[in-house]
């Protein structure tokens, strides 16, 4: 990965550069404070599993219809757009924007993690398609979890929707000037 | 649906994100590179792998929270 350190930065890009420590420690608080947050929904989630009665969903099945599933989509919208703004604080401490290099050899890691991840994200949609086509319910798709979670607490829900878009935004939309779709872009 | 079920999607979803938040915060911490800065110099030498995850994103949303079915 090369760092053009000569382009200039905005603004803020300039503050965060100059107090690289400082940055830091707001990106270590604001992921900090997201981790606990995320944490405890899911502590209440799965309090609610067991102290719940999930047989009551069926009656739940139109939860995320208007308005909760419009503000469940927005607040993750919003939320991916937040993940990509802290996102600017690591770009601005690490220097410029990343510059596609030639030399870099993959990481296998990261290239195995993302593997991973959508070898699941395939085998969930695909259970979801096999679920939604059998419309018996059973079994269930995914989408009635969701709506079942978001009729028996709202907030937690928009709430655990914008935290994952932030974490999402953060990592997938990274700031770069670099367009994906122009891959010979070279920042 | 079951109680097994939901405990699948509690873990599948948010708390795989969170265990994959904790190892970024680690990074951080520790003053390496985090995911958001390994995963974009993947994602700049397999561009095509981005649009795919944003679409997959999006549709997720769209299907998740906007997919309305009365029956």
């Amino acid at each position: 990965m090369a760092v053009d350190k000569d382009k200039p930065a905005g603004k803020v890009g300039q503050a965060v550069r100059a107090h690289p420590d400082a940055s830091r420690a707001v990106e270590l608080v604001v992921l900090g404070v997201l981790i606990l947050v995320l944490g405890a929904m899911l502590v209440y989630g799965v309090s609610r599993i067991v102290s719940g009665d999930v047989t009551r969903c069926t009656e739940k099945k139109d939860a995320t219809v208007w308005p909760t599933g419009v503000e469940l989509a927005a607040v993750s919208v919003i939320g991916f757009v937040v993940g990509r703004m802290v996102g600017y604080l690591k770009k601005s401490r690490y220097g410029g924007p990343l510059v596609l290099s030639r030399r870099l050899s993959p990481d296998r890691i990261i290239g195995l993690g993302l593997v991973c991840f959508l070898v699941l994200a395939t085998v969930l949609l695909g259970y979801e398609t096999f679920a939604v086509f059998h419309p018996s319910g059973d079994p269930p798709p995914i989408t009635s979890y969701v709506r079942c979670a978001a009729a028996d607490n709202p907030w937690v829900s928009e709430l655990a929707a914008f935290i994952i878009g932030v974490l999402l935004g953060n990592w997938i939309w990274y700031p770069t000037t670099k367009r994906p779709w122009r891959p010979w872009d070279k920042s | 649906m079951s109680k097994i079920g939901f405990f699948i999607f509690v873990g599948l979803v948010p708390g795989a994100l969170w265990l994959v938040a904790i190892f970024d915060w680690v990074m951080t911490l520790r003053r390496k590179p985090p995911l958001g800065h390994r995963l974009q110099e993947f994602l700049l030498e397999h561009p095509w792998l981005a649009a795919v995850l944003a679409t997959v994103y999006a549709a997720m949303i769209a299907h998740f929270f906007l997919h309305i079915d009365h029956g």
